[in-house]
């Protein structure tokens, strides 16, 4: 029964793990490609 | 002492026509010779002239040196960029302005002034006293004419006509037709509108020549804003150690000849070529030492904006949605609008909405830097779209990749 509880927890714990990272990619992406020239600040006239 | 032209002057400041002037005195066309400066005037006449424009002559001769040597030390303080003893003298001059317009100094004194409301930004005023001087161009010393065209060319440069100011700067950079004085200044504006066409080679060419005219007059605060050119384009070059050493250079030297106030900036452009360099960390440093001494002006965002894209590229996805937030409520207005454009593109990329971000892109971004003639970021969003479209939509990447080829070439 003991071995039961944990494994159920241990498999709980993983499905809760890989949906909160499934969310996390699913969420938010970043602009691949089109970051990363910032602008210069050029000094006075 | 052009004495014509002060008749001329003075005529036109009161709205006289030559025949009122000279009803009585002489002819219009003896009026008008002695004004092109064609012809001596006798002194009986000029006496009478002056006299109906309710001057004396001297009034006209007293302190003439003086204005001169006031004058000289005024375009001095300028060519220096010490804007603290140019405001001085400039509050001076103002109270000999009647004096000094009723010389053959006129024509100097305002072309200095137009030069003065460069330096302080002014440009209202800039424009103000450029059509004011249209008048006159045809009375002008060979000197007078060029410093107009040239202070012309400076001008453009704010109103970011670049391809006006860079005909003239050349002609200027060529002949050597202006003041030796003036050396520098012609290539580090040449320099400096090379920059802004996003053409570093001929840039960093010219910030070399104007490094070297600064350096033999001294020239402290304009040798360090040439460096800062340099540095800025040999990052892009991708001469990463030459741009490091003109940042130590400048870093140590600011603060001893009391530029404090161009640190942000050194900080903002060192980041740039931290980032470029893959060092991250160090870069998010610089950009947040920028920050904080540039404050909520139109820079800060232009760093916050740059620090935000580097938090995307390390995949730090919620803090940059905070900034970009922070960006978007903050730039709706020029100068700053392009960096609004592309980071709705941004947000509606993290959000999840391809389809929306990819119509963001086509229909707002792209428009607008092609109409800016941004061409760097344009070439680097079009590809983007090409990319994109290239599994999705033939004849939409194949558009894309044309519009690249052309742009490319032209921009090459």
């Amino acid at each position: 029964m003991k071995k039961l509880f944990v494994l159920f927890t241990v498999v709980s714990f993983l499905s809760f793990g890989s949906v909160v990272s499934f969310y996390e990619t699913k969420e938010i992406s970043t602009a691949e490609g089109v970051t990363g020239t910032p602008d210069p600040i050029r000094p006075p006239i | 002492m052009n004495i014509g032209s002060i008749i001329k002057y003075h005529r036109t400041l009161r709205s006289m026509t030559q025949s009122e002037l000279c009803n009585g005195i002489c002819s219009v066309s003896h009026l008008s010779k002695i004004e092109n400066n064609n012809k001596e005037v006798d002194g009986h006449t000029l006496e009478l002239l002056l006299e109906r424009l309710e001057l004396s002559k001297l009034y006209i001769e007293e302190s003439y040196d003086s204005y001169l040597k006031l004058l000289e030390k005024f375009l001095q303080s300028m060519i220096y960029y010490e804007k603290n003893k140019a405001n001085r003298i400039y509050t001076e001059l103002l109270e000999l302005e009647p004096l000094l317009t009723s010389t053959d100094l006129t024509f100097s004194y305002h072309l200095y002034k137009y030069r003065y409301y460069l330096l302080i930004e002014d440009l209202e005023r800039a424009q103000q006293i450029k059509t004011f001087l249209s008048q006159f161009t045809s009375v002008f010393s060979q000197h007078e004419s060029n410093l107009f065209k040239y202070l012309n060319a400076l001008l453009y440069l704010y109103q970011a006509k670049y391809s006006d100011s860079l005909e003239i700067l050349t002609c200027y950079a060529e002949d050597n037709s202006l003041s030796i004085k003036m050396q520098g200044e012609v290539f580090y504006y040449l320099s400096l509108t090379y920059s802004y066409l996003e053409n570093s080679s001929m840039c960093v060419v010219y910030a070399e020549k104007a490094f070297q005219e600064y350096s033999k007059a001294c020239n402290y605060i304009r040798q360090i804003h040439t460096q800062l050119l340099l540095s800025i384009h040999k990052t892009e070059i991708g001469l990463y150690s030459d741009a490091e050493q003109h940042f130590e250079h400048m870093l140590r030297n600011a603060p001893l000849i009391g530029e404090v106030q161009l640190l942000p900036t050194i900080y903002h452009n060192y980041a740039i070529l931290l980032s470029n360099m893959k060092e991250y960390d160090q870069a998010m440093n610089y950009f947040r030492m920028a920050m904080e001494g540039f404050q909520s002006s139109e820079k800060y965002y232009v760093s916050l904006s740059s620090y935000t894209e580097i938090l995307l590229i390390l995949d730090e996805k919620r803090e940059a949605l905070n900034h970009i937030r922070e960006i978007i409520s903050n730039t709706g207005t020029e100068p700053l609008k392009k960096y609004n454009l592309i980071f709705t593109f941004h947000l509606l990329k993290l959000e999840q909405k391809e389809k929306k971000a990819i119509k963001w892109l086509e229909n707002q971004v792209i428009p607008y830097l092609e109409k800016k003639n941004l061409m760097k970021d344009f070439i680097k969003y079009v590809r983007y779209l090409a990319e994109y479209y290239s599994d999705k939509n033939k004849e939409k990447a194949l558009f894309f990749y044309g519009l690249l080829n052309k742009k490319e070439e032209r921009f090459l």
